[in-house]
C-alpha cells in the first residue's frame, strides 16, 4: 500500500514546477559556483584551502555538497513540510484518513516520496558541479582527474543521510503538530546548530565535540582532513574516520528516532487545535433569541484626516500585537537567545585564552551571529506579514474596508522593522547577562545602545523595507524568498565580477569598526552618509510597494502597472521625484568622496597597475643606493582634523664600493612631498607620478664613502571616505603610524609585485615572483631583512599632538614643552637601531616603576586597568631572564602603548605598541594553570624581540624570518616554561603544533623548510616555536641556552654582511651532541614528521607497590617536499616514552607524567618496559607532544593493569 | 441612489468568462442575485465592491463610478464575502471595534455603541470575548454580518450570507436584512430560493455569467401563473416524461417522483396545475426553459 502512496506522491512532485525549478536553481548555482571558482569570469581561480589544491579536489567537493545540502534544509522543510502538512492545509485529510489506508503506509509512502524528491533536487547541485568542472574553458591546471566516486563518495555518506535527518523530524513535525511553522521553525534551529557547532571548532580541545554535534557532519571531516597536504587532498577521498563514523551514526540514529516517534504517535484521528473550546460554543448558540429591532444604533462615520491618523494608529497596534503575540515569534526568538548564549564561550578567544567579555567584543560576537538569524527572520516574516490576510482569507473583508493602501502598508512595513527593533533590546540583555554570568559589570550601555539600535537597526530596517518591497511587488510569497536569498547570494559573490563599489550595493558601507580607544570616530560620516543615502532608496521603494500594493484580486501585470499608474498621484509623484533626487544627490556626494577624493578602481585594474609596476620598474632592483645612517625628523600629529604634518633630515652615505650617479625614490601619489631637496647638487631627470617614483641624478656622482643629506617634508590627512572605509593613518584617539608609510624610502618594492601565480601568468611575467636569496648568499647579506635603506641609524624626532594627548616615538624623552596650546615632545635614541620607528598619539594614562635602573612603563586607555600589572610583570621577567640567558638589554627605558585597532603588538627598541585587542582585555584566570597568560606572553614575545632583531638582525636573505621572531618566540615560550609552569607550556605548544599544521594546510605556494622561510607566520611562529623548544629539551637547556649567548655576542650590531641563519645553525650544531646532529636537520633543512602511535600497554603491580609497565609503540618518520609528497625517512631517532598517573590538583584528578624517558628508536615497533612507582593510567610516545605528528591523539593508550590472571580495564 | 451596472464583462487568465455583458439597475431595497454555483455571482459581487476590476463596462452607485473612486465607493460598503476568514488571536469585541475604526466611526463611545448593538443582534454577544479562532461556522459567519453592517453602509453586499446558519439564525438574519434593507441597498446572493422568496423585492437570475431574468418576484412568478404543473410518477416514467414535457424539477418523494413541468396547455394523467413559486422559475430558468417573461 505505501508503495501506492508513493508512486503518487512521486508523480505529484516531479509534476510539480517549484521541483523542477528547485532543481534547476541548483544545477545553475553549482555550475556557477564552479565556473566562479574555476576563474570564468575573473579570469584567476578562486582559491580553496591551498593554492596547490585541485578546485575539484574530493575535500572540495564533498565540503561544497555538504554547504548547499545545509542550505538545502530550507527547501526539504517546504518538500518535507508540504508532504506531511498539505492535507491539513486543503483539509483533505479527512478523504485520506477514512480510507482504508494503514496510517503506518500512509506516513511511510509520504515520507519517502518527499526523501526522494528532495535528494533529486540535492542532486541537482552534485550534478551541476559535475559538470561544471568538466567545462574545458576553466583553469585547466587546476582541475584533477575526473573521478565520479568523488562525487557520490560524499552524496552517500553525507547528502542522503542529512537528508533522512532532517526529512525525518521536519515530516515528524509537520504530521504531528499539521502546521507548517514548526517545520520551517526546526530547519531554523538545524542551520543555527550548524552554526554554534562551528564556534565550538576555535577551541582545540572541543574539536572532537563540534565534530559530533554538527547535524551535517561537515565539522567530522573537517576534523579529519584539517591537517592534509595539497597531494594527499588532491588524491585521497573523505575518510570515513571515527568520528564522522560515529556522527552519521549519531544523527541517522537521531531520524531514526524521529521516524519512531512520527510514527508512534500519528493516527487518523480528527483533532484540530481549539477543538475542546468548541463545545462551549455550541452551548452559547442556544441562548435565548433575544428581541430583534429596536437596538439598533446608528453611527455616521466620519472621514478626515483624524480618522486616518486614528486608522493608522489602530492599524499599527493590531498588526504589531498580531505579530509578537505570535507564539512562534516568541519561539524564534527564544531560540536565538539560546543559541547566542551558547556562542558566547565564542568571544574573543586566541589560544583558548578568552578576552574580557568588554562590551564591544559581546557585541561583535552576539550582533555578528545574530545577523545570520535576522536575515532569516525578516526573509520569513516579510512574506507572512505581506500575506497574512490573504493566508488567513480575511483579506476581502480587509480590503473593502474605506482605508487607503497606505494604512495597512505602513503598519505592516513598521511591524516588520519593529521586530529586529524588539530582537536588539533582548540581544543587549543577553550581552549584559553574559558579562555578568562572567563578572564582568563594566558594561557600556551607551555603546549597546549606539551599536544595536543606531547600526544594527537601521541596517535592519533597510533590509526590511527590500523584503518587504519584493514580497509586494513580485506578489508571490515563495518567488519573494527566493529573490531576496538571490539578492543575498548576489552580495556575496558580486565581488567575483568586480562588481564591489558600495553605491550598488543596498545597505552597504554602514560597517564601522569600533575600538574602545578611538569609539565609531573615523566613520561617523560615512555612515551618516550612506545610511541617508539607503534611507532615500528605501522610501522609494516604500512608495513602490504602495503603487504595487495588492488589494482585491490581483490581476496579471499589465493590470496591475495600470493599476500603478492609476494610483501615482501627484503628490506621490512629487515625493518619488524629491526622494529620488535626495537618493541621487546624496549618491552623487558618495561618489564625490569614494571616486574623487579617493581612489576607486576595481580589483583588475589594481591586479594591472601592480604588473605594470613589476615590468616598469624591476629593472632598478638590486640598484646600488645609498644608505640612510642618520633620521631626525618632525612629527605634528593634528587628531581633530586627521591630519599629519612632518618634515625630516635624513643622513646619507654611499656605503657600497661603487660611484652611484642616480637614485630612485619612492612618493605618494595622492600626497607628495612638499619639500625634497639634497645636500648637494642634483638634476631630476624623471618623475612618475602615477606610481610616485622620482629619479635623481648627481653631478657630481657619489662616491663610495661620500656622506650628504636629504631635506624632506610633507603631510598625509584623511579626505573624505573611500570605497572600502576610512584613512585611519590619524585618528582621534590612538594614532600609530609605521614610518615607512610617510618617511621616504628608496628603490624598487617586490612587495608591491602581483603574487597570485594565475595572475601574474595572465599579465606575462614569470609564474613566480623572485625568491628570496639563499641564506648564504653573499649579495642578500649585504642588506638587513628590515629594509635595504638602511643598516643601523641615529634616530631624533620632535612630535607634537593636541593638549590632552601624548605623543610617543622610540627613543628617550629629551625636552616637553607646550606652544600654541599643543604639546611638544622631543625623543632622541642614544645607540643605533633600526631605520623603523613608530609614532603615537592618545589619550593616556600612565603606569610607571623604576626598576633595576629601568625606567618601565606602560601607557594606556584610562577604562584598560584589567592586564596592566602582568604587562609589568612580563617586561620584568623578559628583562630578568634574558638579561641571563642572551646579555644585557641595552636601554633605560621600556615602554608599552596601547593603540587601537589591529590585533598585534610591535617591538620597536625600548618602545612596544600594543593593539588593544591584545593583552589589555585579556581574561586570565589565576587559579587555572591551564589558563595561558596571553598578556604576559605577548609580552615576553615583544620583549624577546629587544634582542632579536634589534641588537641581532640577519641579512635580506631566507630564514632571516626566523632569526627575529622565531628565537622571540623560543624566547618567550621558556620564559613561560620557567614562570608559568609545564602545563600553559603544554597546552601552548599544543597550540603552536595545530597552527602549524593548519598553517602548512593552507599554505598557498609551498610549504618552506624553516631556513627557507620568507616570512611564513606558520613556520617562524608555531613551528619555530615547537621545534625551538623541543631542541632545547633534547640538547639540554643551559648547552643550547649558552649556543645563543654565543650567537648573540658573535655578531650583535653587526651589519654589512649581516648574519644569517646558517651561521645559527652552525653555532648550535657546535653545541650538539653527534647523535642528535640529525635532528638540527630535521628541524631547520627538512619538513619532518612523525606517525607515533601507542599500541598497548600493560602494567603488573609490584609487592612493593611500584607498577612495571610493558609497553609496545610505534615510530614512524616520514620527510615531506614542500608540496606534501612524503618518502618514509629511516628511523635511529631519540624520542622520548612516557606513563601519565593521576593526582590530585585543588580537588581534581589530574593526569600528570609520572614517568617521561628519552630513548633511542630504531624500529617501527619497540616494547618498552619500566616502572612507576604510582598506578599508571595511560602509556605511550611522545607523550608531551614535542615532535610534528598530525595525529597526536594516539600517542598515549589506557594501561591496562593485570592483576594476577584477571584484566581489569581501569 | 442606484446602483448602475453596465456591459460588465471579465475573464479570467484561465479563460473563463466569468460574467458576459452584465448589464443590471438596482435600487434600494433588497436584491436577490440567485445562480447555481459557478455562475459568476461572486464575481459580480467582488467587481461591485471594488475588490476586482472589469475588463468592460462601468459601475456607478449613486454618482460614485466604482472603478474610478474606490474610497468614496468602500466608505459606503458593506461587504461580506462568500468565503472569509478572521484574524484568529483576536476576540469578536476586540476585531468589531478595529474594523469599526477603519470604517471611520472615531468616537470611541459611539463606537462601543454600534459594536455592542451589533453583537447583540447577531447574537455573539455572550461570545463576544472569546478569541474569533475558537468560533463554529455559524458563529464566524454571524461576525461576518456583523461587521458588514457597521457604520450605516448604503450598499450592502452580502456574499451567500446563510450559508452554514441553522434555519433559526437564517431567520434571525433575514429579520434583520429586512429592517436595514429598506433605505439602502442590499445585494444578496445565493442558490437558496427561499432566501430571496423570503426577502427581496427584486431578483436576476445569473446563469454562466450571464443574467437571465431580471424582475420583481412578484411580477416573474405571475409570468408562469397557471403553466405549472405538479404530479406524482413511477421513477420509470421520468424519462418518457423528460422526453415529452418541459421538466422544470423533479424530487424523489415517498418512493416516487414528483415532477413539475412548464406547460402553456393544460395536462391531464394526474397531472394538477399549482400555484408556481420562485424556485420554479429558477429551476425553469437553469434548466434552460423558454418561459417567456425574460426581459
Amino acid at each position: 500500500m505505501w508503495k501506492y502512496i508513493l508512486n503518487f506522491e512521486l508523480k505529484l512532485g516531479f509534476k510539480k514546477t517549484s521541483v523542477l525549478v528547485y532543481f534547476v536553481v541548483f544545477f545553475g548555482l553549482a555550475f556557477l559556483i564552479v565556473n566562479i571558482l574555476g576563474g570564468t569570469f575573473t579570469g584567476a581561480r578562486i582559491i580553496v584551502g591551498n593554492a596547490n589544491n585541485n578546485l575539484n579536489a574530493p575535500v572540495v567537493i564533498a565540503m561544497l555538497q555538504n554547504i548547499f545540502c545545509i542550505i538545502g534544509v530550507l527547501i526539504f522543510a517546504a518538500m518535507f513540510g508540504n508532504a506531511g502538512y498539505r492535507d491539513f492545509e486543503f483539509n483533505t485529510h479527512p478523504l485520506f484518513f477514512t480510507k482504508p489506508i494503514k496510517p503506518f503506509d500512509y506516513y511511510i509512502g509520504r515520507f519517502t516520496g518527499a526523501f526522494v524528491v528532495s535528494i533529486f533536487i540535492q542532486a541537482g547541485f552534485t550534478l551541476g558541479m559535475l559538470f561544471g568542472f568538466l567545462m574545458p574553458y576553466l583553469d585547466q591546471d587546476a582541475i584533477g582527474p575526473f573521478s565520479l566516486y568523488a562525487y557520490l563518495h560524499p552524496f552517500m555518506i553525507l547528502v542522503i543521510p542529512n537528508i533522512f535527518m532532517v526529512g525525518a523530524l521536519l515530516f515528524m513535525l509537520a504530521v504531528l503538530t499539521r502546521r507548517m511553522l514548526p517545520t520551517y521553525l526546526a530547519s531554523v534551529v538545524l542551520l543555527f546548530g550548524y552554526l554554534t557547532a562551528g564556534n565550538l571548532v576555535s577551541d582545540i580541545e572541543t574539536r572532537w565535540i563540534a565534530a559530533l554535534m554538527d547535524p551535517f557532519g561537515g565539522e567530522a571531516v573537517s576534523l579529519a582532513v584539517r591537517y592534509w597536504t595539497p597531494v594527499e587532498q588532491n588524491s585521497n577521498f573523505i575518510p570515513v574516520s571515527k568520528w564522522l563514523l560515529l556522527n552519521r551514526l549519531i544523527w541517522l540514529g537521531a531520524g531514526g528516532v524521529f521516524m519512531g516517534i512520527g510514527l508512534w504517535k500519528f493516527d487518523f484521528k480528527h483533532s484540530e487545535p481549539g477543538k475542546s473550546k468548541r463545545k462551549k460554543d455550541e452551548t452559547i448558540e442556544t441562548v435565548e433569541e433575544p428581541a430583534i429591532g429596536g437596538g439598533f444604533i446608528h453611527a455616521k462615520p466620519v472621514f478626515n484626516t483624524a480618522t486616518l491618523w486614528l486608522q493608522f494608529k489602530t492599524q499599527v497596534f493590531i498588526e504589531m500585537k498580531r505579530a509578537y503575540r505570535d507564539p512562534y515569534f516568541i519561539a524564534i526568538a527564544g531560540t536565538a537567545a539560546g543559541f547566542l548564549l551558547m556562542n558566547q564561550q565564542a568571544i574573543g578567544n586566541m589560544y583558548g585564552v578568552d578576552t574580557l567579555p568588554v562590551t564591544h567584543m559581546v557585541l561583535q560576537v552576539l550582533s555578528g551571529s545574530f545577523a545570520l538569524f535576522m536575515l532569516i527572520l525578516i526573509t520569513f516574516y516579510a512574506g507572512q506579514i505581506v500575506w497574512r490576510e490573504r493566508e488567513l482569507k480575511a483579506d476581502q473583508i480587509m480590503d473593502s474596508l474605506p482605508i487607503p493602501n497606505w494604512i495597512p502598508m505602513v503598519s505592516k512595513l513598521i511591524t516588520l522593522i519593529l521586530i529586529p527593533g524588539i530582537m536588539l533590546p533582548v540581544l543587549m540583555l543577553i550581552g549584559i547577562a553574559v558579562q555578568t554570568w562572567r563578572g564582568f559589570y563594566d558594561y557600556e550601555i551607551h555603546l549597546y545602545l549606539k551599536q544595536l539600535l543606531l547600526l544594527d537597526w537601521s541596517d535592519y530596517a533597510l533590509l526590511c523595507v527590500l523584503a518587504f518591497s519584493i514580497q509586494t511587488v513580485v506578489n508571490h510569497k515563495y518567488l519573494g524568498h527566493f529573490i531576496l536569498i538571490l539578492y543575498f547570494l548576489f552580495g556575496m559573490f558580486s565581488g567575483q565580477f568586480g562588481l564591489d563599489h558600495t553605491l550598488y550595493h543596498f545597505g552597504s558601507g554602514s560597517s564601522a569598526q569600533y575600538s574602545d580607544m578611538n569609539g565609531f570616530e573615523p566613520y561617523v560620516w560615512r555612515l551618516i552618509w550612506y545610511k541617508l543615502y539607503w534611507g532615500a532608496f528605501a522610501v522609494l521603494l516604500a512608495f513602490a510597494s504602495n503603487l504595487f500594493w495588492n488589494r482585491g484580486l490581483t490581476g496579471d501585470l499589465k493590470s496591475r502597472w495600470a493599476t500603478a499608474k492609476y494610483r501615482l498621484t501627484p503628490k506621490m509623484k512629487n515625493g518619488i521625484i524629491t526622494f529620488g533626487l535626495v537618493f541621487i544627490g546624496l549618491g552623487s556626494f558618495i561618489f564625490y568622496n569614494t571616486n574623487i577624493l579617493n581612489e576607486y578602481h576595481r580589483s583588475n585594474y589594481w591586479e594591472k597597475r601592480s604588473a605594470d609596476y613589476e615590468k616598469t620598474y624591476k629593472k632598478f632592483k638590486g640598484v646600488p643606493q645609498p644608505k640612510i645612517t642618520g633620521v631626525s625628523g618632525e612629527v605634528h600629529l593634528f587628531p581633530k582634523e586627521a591630519r599629519v604634518e612632518f618634515s625630516g633630515v635624513y643622513q646619507m652615505k654611499n656605503k657600497t664600493d661603487s660611484v652611484i650617479d642616480t637614485i630612485h625614490t619612492n612618493f605618494s601619489r595622492r600626497f607628495p612631498y612638499s619639500i625634497y631637496k639634497w645636500s648637494r647638487p642634483y638634476e631630476t631627470i624623471f618623475t612618475d607620478s602615477s606610481y610616485g617614483w622620482d629619479m635623481f641624478v648627481f653631478n657630481p656622482s657619489i662616491q663610495p664613502g661620500e656622506e650628504f643629506s636629504l631635506e624632506f617634508s610633507g603631510e598625509k590627512m584623511r579626505t573624505g571616505f573611500s570605497n572600502g572605509g576610512v584613512d585611519r593613518t590619524v585618528v582621534e584617539n590612538g594614532t600609530m603610524i609605521w614610518s615607512g608609510d610617510i618617511f621616504p624610502t628608496f628603490g624598487y618594492n617586490p612587495g608591491r609585485e602581483l603574487s597570485s601565480k594565475r595572475a601574474r601568468k595572465k599579465y606575462n611575467l614569470s609564474e613566480n615572483q623572485d625568491p628570496m636569496l639563499k641564506y648564504d648568499d653573499v649579495e642578500g647579506n649585504k642588506h638587513g631583512i628590515l629594509g635595504d635603506d638602511a643598516d643601523w641609524v641615529d634616530f631624533e624626532v620632535t612630535m607634537s599632538t593636541d593638549m590632552d594627548q601624548i605623543a610617543m616615538a622610540p627613543g628617550y624623552i629629551q625636552k616637553e614643552w607646550e606652544e600654541n596650546d599643543r604639546r611638544f615632545f622631543h625623543y632622541k635614541m642614544d645607540q643605533k637601531i633600526h631605520n623603523l620607528f613608530a609614532f603615537v598619539s592618545a589619550r593616556y594614562e600612565v603606569i610607571q616603576e623604576e626598576w633595576n635602573g629601568i625606567n618601565l612603563e606602560v601607557y594606556h586607555h584610562p577604562t584598560h586597568t584589567y592586564n596592566v600589572d602582568k604587562l609589568m610583570e612580563g617586561m620584568k621577567k623578559s628583562i630578568e631572564y634574558y638579561n641571563e640567558l642572551y646579555g644585557p638589554y641595552p636601554y633605560r627605558q621600556c615602554r608599552i602603548l596601547e593603540f587601537p585597532y589591529g590585533s598585534y603588538a610591535a617591538s620597536f627598541p625600548n618602545t612596544i605598541p600594543f593593539s588593544e585587542n591584545i593583552g589589555f582585555v585579556m581574561d586570565i584566570d589565576p587559579d587555572d594553570p591551564e589558563d595561558l597568560d596571553m598578556p604576559f606572553w605577548v609580552t615576553a614575545h615583544e620583549m624577546g624581540h629587544q634582542w632579536w632583531p634589534h641588537q641581532v638582525s640577519g641579512g635580506n636573505v631566507q630564514g632571516s624570518a626566523f632569526l627575529s621572531e622565531g628565537l622571540a618566540e623560543y624566547s618567550a615560550v621558556s620564559l613561560l616554561a620557567k614562570e608559568k609552569g609545564e602545563k600553559q607550556l603544554r597546552k601552548f605548544l599544543k597550540y603552536e603544533l595545530d597552527k602549524y599544521l593548519i598553517g602548512r594546510y593552507s599554505e598557498q605556494k609551498f610549504e618552506p623548510t624553516i631556513v627557507q622561510t620568507e616570512g611564513h607566520p606558520y613556520i617562524h611562529y608555531n613551528k619555530a616555536g615547537l621545534m625551538m623548544y623541543t631542541l632545547s629539551d633534547f640538547i639540554g637547556k643551559d648547552v643550547f641556552n649558552s649556543a645563543l649567548g654565543r650567537f648573540i655576542d658573535k655578531f650583535r650590531y653587526q651589519s654589512n654582511p649581516y648574519t644569517n641563519i646558517g651561521e645559527f645553525v652552525k653555532t648550535i650544531r657546535e653545541d650538539t651532541p653527534d647523535d642528535l646532529q640529525y635532528l638540527i636537520t630535521d628541524t631547520f633543512e627538512k619538513i619532518t614528521l612523525y606517525e607515533n602511535k601507542a599500541k598497548e600497554a600493560s602494567a603488573v603491580e609490584n609487592e612493593d607497590g611500584t607498577f612495571t609497565v610493558t609497553m609496545e609503540v610505534e615510530a614512524k618518520k616520514v620527510y615531506s617536499d614542500s608540496l606534501g609528497n612524503q618518502t618514509n625517512a629511516e628511523l635511529n631517532d631519540w624520542l622520548e616514552i612516557g606513563v601519565l598517573g593521576e593526582t590530585l590538583v585543588g580537588g581534581d584528578m589530574e593526569e600528570i607524567p609520572i614517568y617521561l624517558e628519552k630513548v633511542l628508536i630504531t624500529d617501527s615497533l619497540t616494547t618498552f618496559t619500566v616502572e612507576v612507582d604510582q598506578k599508571p593510567i595511560k602509556a605511550g610516545i611522545d607523550p608531551m607532544h614535542k615532535f610534528v605528528d598530525r595525529d597526536s591523539d594516539d600517542n598515549l593508550v589506557r594501561v591496562i593493569i593485570e592483576d594476577g590472571k584477571n584484566q581489569n580495564n581501569i | 441612489m442606484e446602483l448602475t451596472i453596465q456591459n460588465i464583462s471579465k475573464t479570467y487568465p484561465n479563460g473563463v468568462e466569468a460574467l458576459k455583458n452584465v448589464s443590471l439597475k438596482i435600487g434600494n431595497g433588497m436584491f436577490g442575485l440567485l445562480g447555481p454555483n459557478g455562475a459568476g455571482k461572486s464575481t459580480l459581487m467582488r467587481t461591485i465592491a471594488a475588490l476586482q476590476d472589469s475588463d468592460e463596462g462601468t459601475i456607478t452607485v449613486g454618482d460614485i463610478d466604482v472603478s474610478k473612486d474606490k474610497q468614496s465607493l468602500r466608505e459606503i460598503l458593506g461587504y461580506l464575502p462568500q468565503e472569509f476568514g478572521v484574524y484568529p488571536k483576536i476576540s469578536a469585541n476586540d476585531l468589531l471595534d478595529h474594523l469599526a475604526v477603519m470604517k471611520g466611526i472615531t468616537d470611541s463611545k459611539q463606537r462601543k455603541a454600534v459594536v455592542e448593538s451589533l453583537l447583540h443582534q447577531t447574537n455573539l454577544w455572550e461570545a463576544k470575548d472569546q478569541k474569533l479562532g475558537t468560533y463554529s461556522g455559524g458563529m464566524k459567519q454571524r461576525f461576518g454580518i456583523a461587521q458588514a453592517l457597521i457604520g450605516d453602509p448604503k450598499l450592502i453586499i452580502v456574499d451567500e450570507p446563510t450559508a452554514g446558519l441553522d434555519p433559526m439564525e437564517r431567520n434571525r438574519f433575514h429579520n434583520l436584512l429586512s429592517e436595514i434593507g429598506e433605505n439602502v441597498i442590499v445585494i444578496l446572493s445565493t442558490h437558496i430560493v427561499d432566501d430571496v422568496s423570503d426577502l427581496c423585492n427584486n431578483m436576476a437570475i445569473i446563469l454562466n455569467g450571464e443574467v437571465h431574468l431580471v424582475g420583481e418576484p412578484i411580477q416573474l412568478i405571475k409570468t408562469l401563473d397557471q403553466k405549472v404543473w405538479k404530479g406524482l410518477i413511477e421513477k420509470s416514467e421520468l424519462v418518457e416524461i423528460e422526453k415529452e414535457n418541459d421538466v422544470i424539477s423533479s424530487r424523489l418523494y415517498l418512493g416516487k417522483v414528483q415532477v413539475r413541468i412548464f406547460s402553456e396547455s393544460p395536462m391531464q394523467n394526474g397531472f394538477e396545475s399549482v400555484n408556481p413559486e420562485i424556485e420554479d422559475l429558477y429551476f425553469a430558468t437553469i434548466n434552460g426553459l423558454s418561459i417567456g417573461g425574460s426581459e
